[in-house]
């Protein structure tokens, strides 16, 4: 922590600038809050206060925009949290993939990322037997791996195929996406960059080296980006059928 | 009857002295005493980098793991962080690297914690999952957001694709209406 002058050591001159910068500060603000407010503001939060449910994060797949041959967003995950192959890919964890969907009757092919939903109404939160699996106030689904027992009925419950299990020991963990061997897994959202204000490790490597097919924010926000396109343009959840209520949506399928 | 129970008050001041005699053997053995006068030399503890823990040492060698359950709740359920605090931080200060550059296993004993559990005979499984030396997130990687791949980590443009290149990961590829699993 940087260290603050106390006021009354401070020259005449820096008190009277802080007394400006105060006033400036305070009629600044009440310029912007009548209906106005910063975007960025709206979404920070103090690290040291509890999520809340006035905010649900979701996430917007635009499938035409989505790529054949492009993993960026698997690399990006991967990468972000310390996921390594074991070289048996039929049980490697994947908190993302991408999918191949193929038409059919007309054979019209189309990709899509797959990964957690994040839904509302989560069937791995509803068979959980020892309420490892939760949902965070803010819509971010999780597994609390402190409690998890590894009995794997979440993944068995999750239509979407989204959670993986760890099965052999990992080493080299990235401090800030611990996982562990005995323990199911799946996409977090990058709770740890969206808990401080950022987006999701796919949605920034999609934006930045790919062809920008994902849209990151919050869902309750209507000035977010993520709210006005999908109050716009056609969006759908995969199974909708189920009634989940799902936090990731897709446009084009 | 009676010969049983004179048989047993006869025994009772002994018990009582054998029982004293326990308590003033084994007494002081359990007590903190400077390394070499007991039986287990006491841990060495590795010394920590910051200039005081969040709370007094004596403190923190009773209650740390009341600490950590505690936090560890608040952090993982609502989100909420306490400066300072996090097992990150704890690491941050307690765990140095060795003489030879390598940073201690979680299993050795030159690791912090573990110098005291085996020591208590205490087995943790944290570092089974946690990192357990500090990390520097590099650019874009970790909290602080930003495009984890490198700058020349373009996609494969579509040309370039041979004939059941589309297999993009190992998975089952979903095929249509249901999943794909083997």
């Amino acid at each position: 922590m940087s260290k603050q002058p106390e006021e009354n050591t401070l020259a005449a001159p820096e008190r009277a600038r802080r007394r400006f910068l105060t006033q400036v500060a305070a009629v600044t603000g009440a310029a912007l809050a009548p209906g106005m407010v910063l975007f960025e503001v709206s979404q920070a939060r103090a690290l040291d206060q509890p999520v809340s449910g006035k905010v649900r994060w979701g996430m917007l797949v635009d499938t035409t925009k989505c790529t054949r041959g492009c993993d960026l967003c698997v690399k990006a995950c991967d990468k972000e949290n310390g996921i390594h192959s074991h070289g048996r890919p039929e049980t490697d964890s994947q908190w993302i993939r991408k999918i191949r969907l193929r038409d059919l009757h007309t054979g019209y092919v189309q990709f899509l990322p797959m990964l957690c939903q994040h839904c509302k109404y989560a069937p791995c939160v509803d068979v959980c037997p020892v309420g490892a699996s939760f949902r965070r106030a803010d819509g971010i689904v999780l597994v609390n791996r402190h409690i998890c027992i590894g009995c794997r009925y979440c993944m068995m419950a999750c239509p979407y195929k989204a959670r993986s299990f760890v099965s052999e020991p990992l080493h080299d963990q990235v401090p800030w996406s611990p996982r562990g061997m005995g323990t199911v897994e799946a996409c977090t959202f990058c709770v740890h960059r969206v808990d401080r204000g950022h987006k999701p490790a796919c949605v920034d490597a999609c934006a930045a080296d790919g062809p920008g097919a994902l849209v990151f924010g919050d869902m309750k926000d209507p000035g977010s980006k993520i709210a006005k396109m999908l109050a716009k343009e056609q969006s759908s959840e995969v199974r909708a059928d189920l009634k989940l209520d799902t936090g990731v949506r897709y446009h084009g399928i | 009857m009676t010969g049983t129970s004179g048989h047993r008050r006869g025994f009772a001041p002994l018990l009582a002295a054998a029982l004293a005699m326990l308590f003033f053997a084994w007494g002081p053995a359990r007590a903190d005493q400077p390394a070499g006068t007991g039986r287990v030399p006491l841990p060495v503890l590795p010394k920590a980098t910051g200039k005081h823990c969040v709370k007094p040492t004596e403190w923190m060698r009773h209650n740390h793991m009341k600490l950590l359950f505690r936090e560890r709740d608040l952090t993982v359920y609502k989100g909420e962080f306490i400066k300072g605090r996090s097992i990150e931080d704890c690491i941050a200060c307690h765990v140095h690297r060795e003489p030879d550059g390598q940073w201690p296993k979680p299993t050795s004993k030159k690791f912090f914690c573990e110098t005291c559990h085996a020591y208590a005979a205490v087995k943790i499984d944290c570092f089974e999952c946690h990192a357990a030396h500090p990390v520097k997130a590099p650019p874009g990687v970790g909290p602080n957001g930003g495009n984890p791949l490198p700058a020349d980590a373009k996609p494969v443009p579509v040309g370039d694709l041979g004939a059941g290149a589309h297999e993009l990961t190992p998975m089952p590829v979903s095929q249509g209406a249901g999943g794909g699993s083997k």
